[in-house]
């Protein structure tokens, strides 16, 4: 494999002072899925129309397959990008609009007509060449985007917020889809998304951004399961985010207290006995402790009150209180019907395995 | 439910409706129906009953070479007012959605002036110039005065139009490899084709019978208003009627034809 993207310490500054993208390095493999993912601002949109040539950047470089791509016009640029409003040219059928791209390469007839043919028929949409885009479904649309920019077969395909336009049902579906091109057809795929959900079914590597940086980088089961940070913790699923502090260190392992318990765990680095923490953990890693389940063995029961409880269908959102007066949100998968439901104001007590718990050092509380 | 919650038209009916839009139709038409009529009646007076068919008033007027020749001038003048207009107001128009300069907003302004400025004015200011920096009168400063007068149309329109395009049909282009040029002939163009056509359109018809600032700029050339309303001095001849007609006509075919080369504009 080889690096079919490479950015380097690119920065972009908007109106002289808003720095959307900061100092930032990245390198795609080819052939991989990448999200970038982020709240809205977090400059992962201009990152990526920097990628198509849309943007420049102020300082740094953009290198694609090896060649400085940085002063390069869009169409000098071998990325197609799928829009998040899919910017279908209104005025041409379905088939001029994928052939679009090939034209504009002077290819000889029969191969755009072959090509296209192939593009829309990958798609599912060979019975609409003829039609105009106002005609189709936002599905449709959709795929027709996606075709017009693999037709051209590009070295990376970017994508922007694609199903964002799309209803929650069709969204999930096309996930599903996306992820199917991406394998059949090898190309690599640059997605952007503010939708976790998207990027952890999807990806083969996330870059969580914010505020122009990278918040961390890697595999949505890493960033799912060993975040960096609370706020990748708590951009990425929900956790719950407790104030912790470490009582004693003894052989790389500290003792750190929180929510009225005591836990070993990994220390930090740079930790000493009194600091301040924070700790993470999953709602879905709290259980409901039967009576006789005891502390040990790496596993802890915390004591608690329930708050309120709110139903999922699948599973039972439980929202307690610690002693301390922390809130633990707890999710219970309901496998069996059997399972019974605390109510608001009954006492609980939840264990958790000591290995579940996410340490963040106390200067990457951002 | 079905109470007695009715408005004039619910109960009346259609019937008033019908009755309504008839009447805004015959207060915009029937003055062109009697001009159409009478151009066929075979009597030299504008007066009622109808006295009998005849092409005589087409005879005589496709033999009047003074009325020929205004038509002709009337063309000519059209169509080149009408291509200057396009020529300066289109790039204007993109200038105005694309770039960023000083003193926009006053350019802006300033080219919408000549459409609500008298015609008079325009005539009357124009004639100055072209006495000052020595340019005989003739069909071509009808032109140039035309063009002006007519540039905010043509500026206003395609500037509205820009506006609305959306960019990133532009950014899908270029990413798609067209060189700015083609995205130009290939993608813009096509969307604001409706108006060009319009602006177009409505800029020749504005010109074809404009007479203030025709009436300053021309020399011993005169176009079609300014020979009707010339001859008017010796009251309205069925000649003037067939005149009319035509021109009805030809209104017509234009209209058949933007709505022709629209057709296939309804999506977005």
């Amino acid at each position: 494999m080889s690096k079919i993207v490479e950015i380097d310490a690119v920065t972009k500054i908007y109106g002289g002072s808003v720095l959307a993208v900061d100092d930032l390095s990245l390198a795609i493999e080819e052939g991989e899925f990448v999200t970038l993912l982020g709240p809205s601002g977090c400059g992962k949109t201009t990152l990526l129309r920097m990628l198509a040539g849309f943007e420049s950047p102020d300082r740094g470089r953009i290198r694609l397959a090896g060649e400085d791509v940085t002063d390069r016009p869009p169409y000098r640029r071998d990325v197609n990008m799928v829009f998040q409003d899919y910017a279908l040219f209104p005025h041409l059928s379905v088939a001029k609009n994928v052939a679009f791209g090939l034209e504009r390469q002077r290819l000889d007839r029969a191969e755009i007509a072959r090509r296209v043919g192939d593009a829309l028929a990958l798609v599912g949409l060979a019975d609409k060449a003829e039609r105009r885009p106002h005609e189709l479904s936002g599905g449709q649309r959709q795929r027709v985007a996606l075709a017009r920019a693999i037709v051209r077969r590009p070295k990376v395909l970017l994508l922007d917020e694609p199903l964002s336009a799309l209803d929650a049902n069709l969204r999930e579906a096309m996930q599903v889809e996306l992820k199917h091109l991406h394998e059949k057809l090898g190309l690599t795929f640059v997605m952007v998304t503010h939708d976790q959900t998207e990027a952890l079914v999807m990806s083969d590597r996330i870059v969580l951004m914010k505020d122009g940086r990278i918040a961390q980088v890697g595999a949505p089961a890493e960033l799912y399961n060993n975040p960096a940070t609370p706020y990748v913790a708590s951009f990425i699923g929900t956790s719950n985010l407790l104030p912790a502090r470490i009582s004693a260190i003894a052989d790389g392992r500290a003792l750190i207290a929180f929510s009225g318990t005591r836990c070993h765990v990994p220390a930090p680095t740079g930790s000493a006995a009194g600091q301040n923490l924070m700790v993470g953990l999953r709602p879905e890693k709290l259980r409901l402790a039967t009576a006789t389940d005891m502390a040990g063995e790496g596993r802890q029961i915390l004591d608690v009150t329930v708050e309120e409880s709110l139903f999922h269908g699948n599973s039972v959102r439980l929202r307690c209180a610690a002693p301390g007066g922390d809130i633990l949100l707890v999710d219970c998968q309901l496998t069996q019907s059997q399972v019974t439901i605390p109510a608001g104001g009954a006492s609980v007590r939840l264990a958790f395995n000591e290995a579940d718990l996410n340490v963040f050092g106390a200067d990457d509380r951002t | 439910m079905s109470t007695a919650r009715l408005t004039l038209f619910d109960r009346f009916g259609n019937g008033t409706y019908a009755l309504m839009i008839l009447c805004v139709l015959a207060f915009l038409y029937v003055p062109i129906v009697i001009l159409v009529i009478f151009s066929f009646n075979d009597s030299s007076s504008l007066t009622l009953p109808l006295s009998g068919f005849t092409w005589h008033w087409y005879d005589k007027l496709f033999s009047n070479r003074d009325l020929l020749r205004a038509i002709g001038n009337s063309f000519y003048v059209a169509s080149f007012a009408t291509v200057l207009t396009l020529l300066v107001g289109v790039p204007a128009a993109f200038a105005l959605d694309r770039l960023d300069f000083i003193g926009k907003r006053m350019f802006r302004r300033l080219i919408l002036l000549p459409l609500v400025l008298p015609g008079i004015i325009t005539g009357i200011s124009m004639l100055n110039l072209f006495k000052l920096v020595g340019i005989g009168l003739s069909l071509e400063t009808v032109i140039l005065g035309h063009a002006t007068a007519l540039l905010a149309i043509v500026v206003t329109q395609v500037f509205a139009r820009l506006q609305r395009l959306n960019r990133r049909l532009e950014e899908a282009a270029a990413d798609l490899g067209a060189r700015p040029w083609e995205t130009l002939y290939f993608v813009v163009l096509p969307n604001i084709r409706s108006a060009l056509i319009g602006s177009g359109l409505l800029s020749f018809t504005l010109s074809f019978d404009e007479i203030p600032v025709t009436f300053f700029l021309t020399g011993r050339d005169n176009t079609l208003p300014m020979y009707i309303w010339s001859t008017m001095r010796r009251g309205i001849t069925p000649e003037i009627n067939a005149v009319g007609t035509l021109i009805v006509l030809a209104s017509l075919v234009l209209i058949v034809v933007s709505v022709i080369l629209l057709r296939d504009e309804r999506e977005r």
